[in-house]
């Protein structure tokens, strides 16, 4: 057991026999979608009726239909996907290194006991610090740049991929381990075949979450640090008093988020079919 | 009382050249005076062609035993021999079938390709094929190879992992409580599928059990362990005729005697255990 890097509750990703309750993959999608749907429609029209009856003042909150002619406008402008492109790239750059540096460190600390003893305190204390704290400190070494984005980026994603990968490492089934050395598999297949496989529940969970962090964290670099992007765009919007442009670009950012967590969860599938949180039909 | 109509064997050895030997064998974990000493002195060998079923009281060290024979254990003292050579790795004319198919067989691979896999480096890629189907086969799991372990019941997927170990033709087959895991019934048909195969692929069985009557219907010859730290207590020759039969050899007055002696002798290291522990 290695969980002196882990123990704020790394997510198990789904118990190998059952799983308490079912997680929203494992809800149907159809119904999913229109209840979804349903929710949404009604949300817009509350608003809508908030905002025109002046429950909602109007000044500061203006009705979801102009919110929504705005966010159509913006489909045609090339400035808005130029900002879109940034804040998804950043993210996904941010997201790779995070990917580069998580994977060493955990085989680092997942199997050497002096480096898991050595970086624990490290790990623990730079963990809570919000990312945004970091901003002043980014903007002092780089600038409003791309270069300072992706390091707060990283720096703010690292973590939950980081504990998950080294949960994982100390999940590795030693069964599994031992049937591999009494067969005497080279150590590449054991790799390969038995050890890789079984971190990819762990690596996939965690890799969802620092994405949505990821993500986070790039539109709050351009919204304060002032690098291009969505967040920027929305100071823009607000400093010239276009309101319903800058509640589209907030929903720009929302609609982000949903589609990278769906991406990720539609990568695992093919990948994790075989685990117990995705399979459909099991006898045993 | 029964002893005298039980023949165990201390000294004299039978037919036949050993395979597995354990000379004195000893392990303790941990050390200074929190040292636990699991294994105290082991001996005893297993010959080419022999079933053997190693049985003991639960916490006798039955599976420590077992680790140190296939090499995933360093004993503390003493020696394993593997065909004449000790043993510091796993021998490569070994195979294990481990209690739990649940974590031995992995899930993200087809059972053919759990079975393929530790052929990989051992047989070209056409005799691995007709190895794969034959091994299925004498399992009774032609055809099915193409499942996922977890598309399968416990019982055909302890049938998989026995597959596993015969496809990869070892000389001897070391079993750790194969059937723990596995209902009454399917246990029945999976102690007679390996009398079966053990016929069959002409290797030596080495049986790690609990129960009794398992180890007594399936073995040439009985270990009986003491309880920890832990010797053989009894050495035992099961002169049941063969083949084996569940109904006719079971209902057979001298099953019922080895049964009964063994038993006894498992009740009696038991309170031996309790007694060590309260002297300690």
């Amino acid at each position: 057991m290695t969980l002196s890097v882990a123990d704020s509750a790394p997510q198990r990703p789904a118990g190998r026999r059952r799983s308490l309750a079912p997680g929203l993959g494992a809800l149907p999608l159809r119904r999913l979608r229109w209840r979804g749907a349903a929710t949404v429609a009604v949300l817009l029209l509350a608003w809508e009726g908030a905002s025109r009856t002046g429950l909602l003042p109007a000044a500061s909150m203006p009705p979801a239909s102009q919110v929504l002619s705005a966010w159509a406008a913006f489909a045609a402008d090339a400035a808005f996907w130029t900002a879109v492109g940034y804040t998804l790239s950043s993210a996904l750059t941010g997201l790779g290194l995070v990917v580069l540096v998580a994977v060493p460190l955990a085989l680092a600390i997942g199997l050497s006991r002096a480096v898991r003893e050595s970086t624990w305190f490290i790990i623990e204390f730079l963990k809570p610090i919000p990312p945004v704290a970091m901003i002043p400190l980014g903007l002092l070494l780089w600038g409003p740049s791309e270069t300072m984005k992706l390091a707060l980026i990283a720096f703010g994603a690292l973590w939950p991929f980081l504990t998950q990968m080294v949960y994982g490492i100390g999940q590795v089934d030693h069964v599994a381990l031992d049937m591999a050395r009494s067969y005497r598999l080279r150590g590449w297949l054991t790799a390969s075949r038995v050890v890789v496989p079984g971190l990819l529940p762990f690596a996939a969970t965690g890799l969802r979450v620092s994405a949505s962090i990821a993500l986070v964290v790039s539109v709050v670099t351009e919204l304060i640090g002032g690098a291009a992007g969505l967040g920027r765009e929305i100071v823009i919007a607000q400093s010239a008093g276009n309101l319903p442009g800058m509640y589209a670009l907030i929903l720009t950012t929302g609609v982000l988020g949903l589609l990278i967590n769906g991406a990720f969860a539609a990568a695992e599938r093919p990948l994790l079919f075989w685990h117990p949180s995705q399979r459909k039909d099991t006898q045993a | 009382m029964q002893q005298s109509i039980i023949e165990t064997r201390t000294g004299d050895a039978p037919a036949g050249e050993a395979v597995v030997e354990l000379v004195d064998l000893r392990k303790s974990y941990g050390t200074g005076p929190s040292a636990v000493q699991i294994l105290d002195g082991v001996n005893f060998e297993v010959r080419r062609g022999e079933f053997v079923c190693v049985v003991g009281p639960s916490g006798s060290g039955k599976t420590t035993l077992l680790k140190c024979i296939a090499g995933l254990l360093k004993p503390s003292g003493g020696r394993t021999d593997f065909e004449g050579q000790e043993v510091t790795e796993p021998p490569a004319k070994l195979a294990v079938v481990f209690q739990d198919y649940s974590r031995s067989l992995l899930p993200w691979m087809t059972v053919r390709a759990n079975i393929a896999l530790p052929l990989r480096n051992k047989f070209p890629k056409q005799e691995r094929q007709a190895r794969i189907d034959e091994a299925l086969e004498s399992v009774g799991l032609a055809g099915k190879g193409h499942l996922y372990p977890w598309q399968m019941s416990g019982g055909m997927q302890q049938r998989a992992a026995i597959a596993r170990g015969l496809a990869y033709q070892p000389d001897v087959l070391l079993m750790d409580e194969p059937f723990a895991a596995v209902d009454a019934q399917t246990r029945i048909d999976l102690e007679d599928l390996v009398l079966e195969v053990r016929d069959r692929y002409d290797t030596t069985v080495l049986f790690v059990t609990h129960d009794i009557d398992e180890a007594v219907y399936l073995a040439d010859r009985v270990i009986v362990l003491s309880g920890a730290p832990t010797t053989v207590s009894h050495n035992i020759t099961v002169d049941l005729p063969h083949p084996r039969h569940q109904v006719d050899t079971k209902r057979e007055p001298r099953f019922a005697e080895l049964r009964a002696f063994v038993f006894e002798q498992i009740q009696a290291a038991k309170s031996n255990t309790v007694r060590n522990r309260a002297d300690a």
